[in-house]
């Protein structure tokens, strides 16, 4: 049994993990105990990462779509029909036709490389890495880098701790895990969240405001008793954290907030801790370029990486029909990839090299420990060999000319947050809700995580939602009732909880289930 | 039962007798791997070996039952049954410097594992396995608990080591406990020296005051003597549960934990291999009944029923020892702080009653 040390390819906090490897295989996986972040732990994600590695349904050669059934190619022609297919769409239509997206699963180097593809082989723009992290230009790199900017051992650390959201302890766990051995310290822990969660509940104060509050105001306004209590103990705090998960309110609100935390950090010397969902994310944000919404009908031609918008967002699927050459490359058979004209079977995390920058902007090496099964390759081997057809220079991305700056749209796709309010519903109008997932949006883990890995499939087999009473009053609800879900593109049957931790006009489910506009109403 | 022989090698000749192992067996001795994490893990190199590392985060006994290991590979032809082939794992291994209390337990899952169902996928390794331990003279860790669980720091004859090495000044005292561990050592006489009396008397300075150097106490028998009588209030299993994320870290790491599932892996429904993986029973899916009745549904019970396995009197008679052997392996791994000494901790605050005042004062104290 040999350890091959490596990244954890799930949250942003990057815990070290050794891939334990007999026979070719990944037999097991543990954490490192003298890395910075894992210290020795690791949670279910980390713990279970190796199990879709081997799965039945891993896809192990290239696969083409022609008159609607797929076959299996050679990778020779595959490679063929990529490049022939995107230069068609060049020569007919221009490069900008030519779309490139990718999850925060992939490595710095296949950012880069899918960035120089684009750039230098189409002049196309049409880059999207991470459906989360594209519109973070409001971002001020202050509270990224710099004094300001904490570190995960800061938040164990404080002395005050103000946390906005909820789930850490399920998608951050080890900052969820600071967090109470800070409060065990001794720590004020403030929560400023919609839904009290288990954190919450050992929070030293959790202030639930509603979701379509402006939550900057609990923390700014000097009217708020809350905020008055905050401010006091903000001025007794000689080493006051605040800990943010990024995109956990729409655009407008969450700018102004994080403009809060400038001037505060300003006047304070307070650290922020800006929490990026996935692996990668926060690499993804310094490698992107610009993007194309996904409704974008100037696209043509599109090459997705390890990354499945077709599971929650109809209007990818509307758009992907409609192209002349969609190209995925993934480990399963997505949504995504049974749309696809071309199916390139791409490696694991623990086949492939490369680096993942965590949320502190810890740059980490993966190491490949195993080969991929049949003639799965790592995604960077693709694009390099794409790039190499398509006459691409593969450059030194740091002496590459940046392309011009793109001005970010405000396409939120799924990702749209607007409330609505129960009040307005007409009596065949079902009311909407504004849906916050148990866990952070991590929809690039549905494949790998939430349908591949067995003991996290059968451990979370119940589909639940989680219902104001008052919501549920309205709406006729009983606790242990069916209910249908219905949202943007997608739906689902869920049992009802009734319970107080979730704040009114709020709907939680967990991780895996839709999250954006919903409606609900009793399955028949 | 005295050793059959005591013996000492010096500290610099050691790595000679490493490689005359070598080439034996694979040796699975410690190293040290990135960031200073210390390895059990097979030795290319006789120079590698390092006895001063500490303690490695996966225990050896996960030598015998692997994080996963596939049982056979099965292949359907022509609609007849499957064919079935087993695999079994005959490597020769000899572990070289495990600690002793992860001798004690691999003594404990080697009992377990042979005693109602002999399994035949552990059995094979244990058979074709020698085991030099290594005494400590020293917690190696600060979460070291091995006194207070009869896990260690040394081991008496008879406890499951081929050969324990004791470390002092400048060399190690051999003491060899078994024919295969005799085999061992006579493979390379020129290397070890008969212990003389002024060795014996300074491994008794080394371990006198011991149980005084250990910064974790975890007071197992009162521990054992409250689940045992179910002297735990249900409200404080819950209270404890409500920390546990069920990550799984204790039991994957507990060097005494033998759970595991079985799940089949095909291709195109024709061949395939049925693995078995490690499991644990903090998870809900771990109980459910096929008719989707779950008999401990809910964390605080899960978290109830590893306490009962590990800390109750039935269990440790049929197991022969309590379930914790003090390795401090899940105070590493618990990341929300509900590993097995802080809950043994919870269960001795439980019996503290102040020297005067009301009999409500002496509920356990919360934090502020």
């Amino acid at each position: 049994m040999q350890r091959v040390l490596t990244v954890c390819p799930y949250c942003s906090c990057g815990c070290g993990l050794y891939l334990l490897v007999d026979g070719g295989d990944v037999i097991g996986v543990m954490p490192s105990a003298g890395h910075p972040v894992s210290r020795g732990s690791l949670c279910m994600k980390g713990w279970t990462s190796f199990q879709h590695l081997r799965h039945s349904e891993r896809l192990d050669s290239p696969w083409i779509r022609r008159n609607g059934t797929r076959t299996r190619v050679p990778w020779e022609q595959a490679i063929a029909h990529t490049v022939e297919g995107l230069e068609s769409v060049r020569l007919r239509h221009g490069g900008g036709a030519v779309g490139f997206w990718s999850s925060a699963r992939a490595t710095n180097e296949e950012f880069s490389l899918l960035q120089q593809i684009a750039w230098e082989g189409f002049e196309s723009t049409a880059v999207r890495f991470d459906p989360v992290i594209h519109t973070l230009d409001h971002v001020p790199a202050s509270l990224l880098e710099g004094p300001r900017a904490a570190r995960l051992d800061d938040v164990q650390g404080a002395d005050l701790l103000v946390v906005f959201g909820q789930g850490f302890l399920d998608h951050h766990p080890q900052v969820a895990s600071r967090i109470l051995k800070a409060r065990g310290q001794g720590a004020r822990v403030v929560v400023i969240s919609p839904y009290r969660d288990a954190l919450a509940e050992r929070a030293t104060l959790h202030i639930q405001v509603p979701v379509s509050d402006d939550v900057p105001s609990a923390f700014t306004n000097g009217g708020d008793w809350l905020s008055e209590r905050l401010r006091t103990w903000w001025g007794e705090a000689a080493r006051p954290v605040v800990v943010y998960p990024l995109k956990s309110l729409p655009l407008q609100r969450e700018t102004a907030l994080l403009g809060a935390f400038e001037s505060l950090m300003g006047e304070s010397g307070a650290k922020v801790l800006l929490l990026f969902p996935c692996a990668n994310s926060r690499g993804a944000l310094h490698r992107r370029a610009g993007m194309t919404g996904p409704g974008d009908r100037a696209l043509r031609a599109l090459v997705v990486v390890e990354e499945n918008p077709a599971a929650w967002d109809a209007r990818f699927r509307d758009l992907a029909r409609d192209l002349d050459l969609l190209v995925v490359l993934d480990l399963f058979l997505t949504e995504t990839a049974e749309l696809a004209h071309l199916v390139l079977p791409s490696a694991g995390f623990a086949e492939k090299g490369g680096t993942f920058t965590n949320t502190e902007g810890l740059l980490q090496a993966l190491q490949p420990a195993v080969s991929p099964p049949g003639e799965a390759r790592p995604a960077g081997a693709i694009l390099a060999e794409l790039a190499g057809r398509l006459g691409v220079r593969q450059v030194d991305s740091t002496s590459k000319p940046s392309p011009p700056p793109i001005p970010v749209a405000a396409v939120e796709g799924a990702t749209a947050t607007a409330e609505l309010a129960l009040a307005s519903r007409a009596a065949d109008d079902p009311p909407q809700f504004r849906h916050i997932p148990d866990r952070l949006r991590h929809m690039w883990l549905k494949d790998t995580l939430l349908r591949h890995t067995d003991d996290w499939q059968r451990e979370h087999q119940d589909r639940w939602v989680e219902v104001h009473p008052e919501d549920a009053n309205v709406l006729g609800l009983r606790p242990g009732w069916m209910v249908r879900i219905a949202g943007d593109g997608t739906e689902f049957q869920a049992v009802v909880r009734i319970s107080e931790r979730v704040g009114r006009g709020i709907l939680v489910t967990p991780y895996d289930l839709f999250e954006g506009l919903v409606q609900v109403e009793r399955s028949a | 039962m005295a050793a059959t022989a005591v013996k000492v090698i010096q500290k610099d000749a050691l790595p000679s007798w490493v490689a005359t192992l070598m080439t034996e067996a694979v040796v699975i001795g410690p190293r040290r791997g990135p960031y200073q994490d210390a390895q059990l893990a097979p030795v290319t190199s006789a120079q590698q070996v390092d006895l001063d590392y500490t303690h490695d985060l996966l225990p050896p006994t996960r030598y015998l039952l692997p994080p996963s290991e596939v049982l056979f590979r099965f292949q359907f032809q022509n609609g007849d049954g499957p064919t079935l082939t087993p695999e079994y794992d005959e490597r020769r291994r000899i572990f070289f410097g495990v600690r002793s209390c992860d001798v004690k337990a691999l003594r404990y899952q080697e009992r377990f594992f042979q005693r109602d169902f002999p399994d035949i996928y552990v059995g094979t390794r244990v058979r074709n396995a020698a085991v030099i331990s290594l005494a400590c003279t020293a917690p190696p860790l600060p979460t070291c608990f091995c006194a207070c669980c009869d896990g260690g720091p040394l081991l008496r004859p008879g406890e499951g080591c081929d050969i324990q090495l004791i470390p002092l000044e400048g060399r190690y005292l051999v003491e060899v406990d078994s024919e295969a561990g005799e085999r061992l050592v006579a493979g390379s006489p020129e290397l070890f020296r008969e212990a003389t009396g002024a060795d014996l008397s300074k491994r008794d300075v080394a371990f006198a005051g011991m149980d005084q150097r250990f910064s974790t106490s975890a007071y197992l028998a009162r521990g054992i003597a409250k689940v045992t009588n179910d002297a735990v209030p249900a409200a404080l299993w819950e209270e404890l549960a409500e920390g546990c994320i069920g990550c799984g870290g204790c039991s994957y790491l507990c060097p005494l934990c033998t759970c595991f599932t079985v799940v089949d892996r095909t291709r195109n429904g024709k061949t395939g291999e049925r693995i078995r993986r490690w499991d644990h029973c903090l998870l809900a899916g771990f109980t459910r009944e096929a008719s989707g009745h779950n008999p401990r549904a809910e964390r605080g019970v899960q978290f109830k029923r590893r306490f009962f396995h590990k800390l109750s009197y039935p269990y440790m008679q049929r197991e022969g020892r309590p379930g914790c052997v003090g390795c401090g392996r899940c105070l590493t791994a618990c990341m929300m702080g509900v590993d097995m000494a802080a809950v043994l901790l919870r269960f001795r605050e439980l019996s503290r009653k102040p020297k005067w005042g009301p009999p409500w004062a002496a509920k356990p104290k919360t934090s502020p």
